[in-house]
């Protein structure tokens, strides 16, 4: 009697178990989107002052000369809060493309790539991003770019 | 009629003999494969690259249009 009882609470997970794994899933990327909305000013402020760009992996990067002078003018500690906040935000950028890489069958690394070719299409003028050959590029009005 | 004997004695052979020159052969070779169809992986990558375009949409719809970084006209 009781073994039977087991079997079918057992029975009842397992039939439950895929919904509650995907409202799991979407709440997680719902606590994501709204940890990358509130990141956004500071990571828009960054992007204008062009200490950072978009690198072509679907991840933001700092960029070197610029923010190694930068650097030398910043307190240790507002250095550190932005290296933290670069660092948090490609962690959920790379969780998101794990996510939808998982979804629909492809590896991460190309759901990220194919971002990268978004952020860069859709790049408003001004933002340095990096090319599929590896060079960065300032966006300029009309798709133009300089090196 | 000796001359007609000797006459078709003689032919007889040559004629035999030059037998094979009419002789005529037609070839034609016909060679019919089929090949298995082939899921060219081209069409695949397309495929997964739509369908990774259009989750990316889902995600990030929300956040790029609040991003002044990326051009409202683009995401629409």
């Amino acid at each position: 009697m009781k073994s039977k009882w087991i079997f079918q609470i057992f029975i009842t997970l397992s039939l439950f178990l895929p919904a509650i794994a995907a409202q799991a899933e979407n709440e997680n990327l719902a606590r994501i989107q709204e940890r990358m909305r509130q990141r956004l000013p500071q990571i828009n402020e960054l992007k204008a002052a062009g200490l950072i760009g978009e690198n072509n992996r679907g991840y933001l990067e700092p960029l070197g000369e610029d923010l190694e002078a930068a650097e030398e003018e910043l307190k240790e500690e507002e250095l550190e809060k932005r290296k933290t906040l670069i660092t948090k935000e490609n962690e959920d950028r790379k969780k998101v493309y794990t996510l939808i890489a998982k979804k629909v069958g492809t590896t991460p690394e190309l759901v990220g790539r194919r971002r990268a070719r978004q952020i860069a299409e859709a790049a408003v003028p001004g933002v340095w991003i990096q090319t599929s050959e590896g060079d960065w590029i300032k966006k300029k009005k009309n798709e133009e770019t300089e090196e | 009629m000796k001359i007609k004997v000797y006459l078709f004695s003689a032919l007889l052979p040559a004629g035999l003999l030059f037998l094979p020159a009419c002789w005529t052969k037609h070839q034609i070779n016909s060679r019919h494969e089929i090949k298995p169809i082939e899921v060219k992986p081209i069409h695949i990558t397309i495929d997964v690259n739509i369908k990774v375009d259009r989750a990316l949409d889902d995600f990030f719809s929300d956040i790029d249009e609040e991003d002044p970084t990326i051009q409202q006209s683009i995401q629409q």
